[in-house]
């Protein structure tokens, strides 16, 4: 285990990994409550892409430190976790919340897995690549129904907007470093700068169509929050709450 | 998970049927001949189909509640994907189900309105405490396992559309109960504090199951309406003697002990003793058993189980915590497929 | 379990308004190359965008699939429904625009694709599509203008079927685990009597 958290490279595919399992986990409670039942569906295929892509991550540092990838997913201290602040934001089972907090982190980690996929490793390029087609698919889900719901004027377009600044402030931990080792690696985070300025470019363009606004800025590099293990206090309860019934039995085959 | 055990309201023909038609519909359902929507049916039919598939639907969604409160806890990767899969499968047969049911005639607002507003039912059983992660296992091996027996039965129906909904979803309830017999395998199989939590989901759910076929149907059943008509083709002690006959010598194997359980309020078990009446007879194969508090029952089914209020007031939060995205598609455009 | 599940709601009065159902929209799901779409089930979407996703994200996915057919329910016209198989009947002529055939294989069964024919009106498309697909083997024939049916494929682009591992949905792989398991503390006989009777009898 530490010898994963001491690698540059593990980091960086652990704060993917985390997030996606972080958001899989908050997403999923939904699977029951949704507006519609189509969509309750719909959003639950993707709350299971998610889990399911935090697992094809696990699987890969699993293999390169040999561990089991349910204890890479739920043995580690929170400060272990490289998830940012925005995945773990409590949505307080508004849907609106909910859709535009998953849609922002679902563009952010198409532009990052990608990026991820052209690091010299072949296995973890191929597991970005399945990744990236459902990736896909997501991004355009959630974008039609950022612009549907935006546009459909009154009560709909605000209760988007009010999403949307409700989590305008905590968008930017997306964007932190992940690591102090990484924060002078220019191999591992050089392009943070591209990789804002194209995010915001295709949330704005987004955006704009669905007659919403809003201002999302890049933290300094040298920001330690959630990323770095220093997590908001919802996170915790996540964490105690996702690990509940394995604490009863450490050990234990589930 | 299913619905269509529990007491449908009794039918009754309405008397100003054409009686050529209906002794021809008669006819035609003693033959063995499936019902399409274009046939001619008795009104009492329609409504009666109406009710038995609104009920089984609106079960499948409540259903999906207890289950959905422990995605958030499940213990591993694997079983955090199949439990999510499984509650949205729930919800999928939902749908399935009010579109057989709004195919009948009646809106799919008007149901979700009349679930919540405790003006139509749903399965008695999803009134009882999922309090750990044993009641998870439990529910997928003894419910989905009950379901799929009641559920085999009603694709035996009379009813096209209902039928063909039915094999479709019985599908899908075997992978459930696939993973529930897994989820109460691996339990059985592990530590001490999962064997105790598994036995204590085990009292509280066995006689849920057993309670899950409905009571005994009337002497003349077969006559009435309900099963000349194919609606159900198979008494409910019927079904709860082969359930008990197929999961009791398991529950056994396992190193369950079945109880005789006394309850609180809330659901929880506040004694047991083992079922003494629980006797394998050679002869006919059959296990004799302690029939359930069919009390309790009736007390649930009016409403005054441990979870009634908080089952519907979670579907109420979902329903007009939701209703602002339907009305926001709703006044959408309703373009059609485009022209080649 | 989440904050919001173990909340105690204090709802009181009446609902807020309702809201019309949306459009009804039947979806088929064609399980592989060369295999007919086959009926999967129905849904309800504002439109043809939704509607898409909806099929492919509910019904694409209970089953491994590589194409889904949606079309407006309304856009279906549905043949008499017979008791005794159709019979091909003497309908010819080869006019008119595309029409999409499905056949009913039996009351109670699952409607799917049978092929294309050309007529001027429903009317005419039952009858020629009788004429071409009864073979005492059906009981009834719908068609929709092909027009009027959109056809996804699983290709990159409208990815249906997943990349990644799906079988936690299916409950596969669990037979070996589980026989392993009960053969500890069954005996083999004992848990092959309990297998064949789940599959014969019970499931
Ligand atoms: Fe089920
Ligand atoms: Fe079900």
């Amino acid at each position: 285990m530490d010898a994963m958290l001491a690698d540059p490279l593990a980091v960086l595919v652990l704060a993917h990994a985390d997030d996606k399992l972080l958001l899989g986990h908050v997403q999923s409670d939904w699977t029951g409550l949704g507006p519609l039942l189509e969509e309750d569906i719909a959003a639950s295929a993707m709350s299971q892409d998610d889990l399911s892509h935090a697992l094809i991550l696990y699987e890969f540092l699993g293999k390169r430190f040999d561990l089991d990838p349910d204890v890479i997913a739920f043995e580690r201290a929170p400060e272990d976790y490289a998830c940012c602040d925005l995945v773990t934001f409590p949505d307080e089972f508004d849907w609106a919340t909910s859709l535009v907090k998953r849609w922002l982190v679902a563009v952010f980690t198409g532009l990052g897995l990608e990026r991820l996929g052209t690091l010299d490793d072949a296995d973890l390029s191929a597991r970005c690549d399945r990744i990236m087609p459902e990736q896909r698919l997501q991004v355009a889900h959630l974008g039609n129904w950022i612009r549907r719901l935006g546009s459909a004027g009154g009560e709909s377009t605000a209760r988007m907007q009010a999403a949307v600044d409700r989590v305008a402030e905590v968008t930017g931990t997306l964007f932190e470093v992940p690591g102090h080792r990484l924060e002078e690696d220019e191999t591992y985070c050089c392009g943070r700068d591209d990789l804002f300025t194209e995010w915001n470019g295709i949330v704005q363009a987004t955006l704009a169509e669905a007659g919403l606004t809003g201002t999302f800025t890049l933290p300094e590099r040298s920001t330690v929050g959630g990323r770095r293990g220093t997590h908001a206090g919802h996170f915790t309860e996540q964490l105690t709450e996702m690990t509940e019934v394995r604490r009863v039995s450490p050990g234990a085959s589930w | 998970m299913s619905g269509a055990a529990n007491p449908v309201k009794p039918l009754e023909m309405t008397g100003n049927e054409d009686p050529d038609k209906l002794a021809e519909f008669e006819q035609r359902i003693a033959d063995g001949v499936l019902i399409e929507p274009g046939d001619w049916m008795p009104q009492a039919y329609r409504m009666g189909m109406l009710g038995m598939a609104e009920h089984h639907a609106n079960s499948e969604i409540i259903g999906a509640l207890p289950e959905g409160e422990w995605i958030t806890r499940a213990p591993s990767m694997r079983r955090k994907l199949a439990l999510t899969a499984k509650v949205q499968d729930e919800v999928g047969h939902g749908q399935m189900l009010y579109r057989v049911s709004q195919e009948l005639g009646k809106s799919r607002d008007d149901m979700l309105r009349d679930l919540v507003m405790g003006k139509t039912k749903y399965h008695n059983c999803f009134n009882y405490p999922a309090p750990t992660w044993g009641d998870i296992a439990m529910i997928q091996w003894l419910i989905d396992g009950a379901a799929i027996m009641n559920q085999k039965t009603l694709a035996d129906g009379a009813y096209g559309p209902y039928v063909r909904t039915m094999n479709r979803i019985n599908m899908e309830e075997a992978f459930h109960f696939k993973s529930g017999e897994d989820m109460v395998l691996t339990l059985m199989s592990g530590t001490r504090a999962q064997k105790q939590m598994t036995q204590d989901a085990f009292d509280r759910w066995w006689p849920v199951s057993l309670m899950f076929f409905g009571p005994a149907d009337k002497p003349d059943a077969e006559q009435r309406p309900a099963m000349r008509w194919r609606m159900k083709v198979e008494r409910n002690d019927s079904l709860r003697q082969r359930f008990i006959n197929r999961f009791a010598p398991a529950a056994m194997d396992l190193g369950l002990v079945i109880n005789i359980v006394t309850k609180d309020e809330q659901g929880l078990v506040t004694s047991t003793k083992p079922d003494e009446g629980l006797v394998l007879d050679e002869t006919t194969g059959n296990w004799s058993f302690t029939e359930p508090d069919w009390d309790e029952f009736w007390r649930v089914i009016r409403g005054n189980g441990p979870c009634n209020a908080h089952r519907l007031s979670l579907r109420r939060f979902s329903y007009e915590q939701g209703g602002w995205v339907r009305r926001a598609i709703g006044a959408g455009s309703t373009s059609m497929p485009p022209a080649a | 379990m989440s904050k919001i599940r173990e909340r105690q709601f204090n709802h009181d009065g009446e609902l807020p308004p309702g809201t019309p159902d949306t459009q009804h929209w039947v979806v088929y799901t064609r399980k592989k190359e060369g295999n007919p779409f086959k009926w999967a089930g129905s849904l309800n979407a504002p439109d043809l965008e939704l509607a898409i996703q909806f099929a492919g994200e509910h019904y694409g996915l209970d089953e491994a699939c590589i194409a889904v057919l949606v079309h407006h329910a309304d856009d279906r016209t549905d043949g008499p429904c017979g008791l005794e198989p159709l019979e091909p009947g003497t309908a010819d002529g080869d006019d008119g625009s595309d029409w999409t055939v499905l056949v009913l294989p039996r009351r109670g069964g699952n409607l799917q694709e049978a092929g294309t024919i050309k007529a001027p009106d429903a009317e005419t498309a039952i009858a020629r599509g009788t004429r071409a697909h009864a073979n005492g083997k059906i009981v009834q024939v719908c068609v929709v203008p092909t027009d009027r049916t959109v056809v996804i494929t699983g290709d990159h682009d409208t990815l249906i079927w997943r990349l990644h591992d799906m079988t936690y949905k299916f409950a596969r792989g669990y037979s070996k685990d589980v026989r392993a398991k009960w053969t500890r503390i069954r005996d083999e006989e004992t848990y092959e009597d309990y297998r064949k009777e789940d599959i014969h009898s019970h499931f």
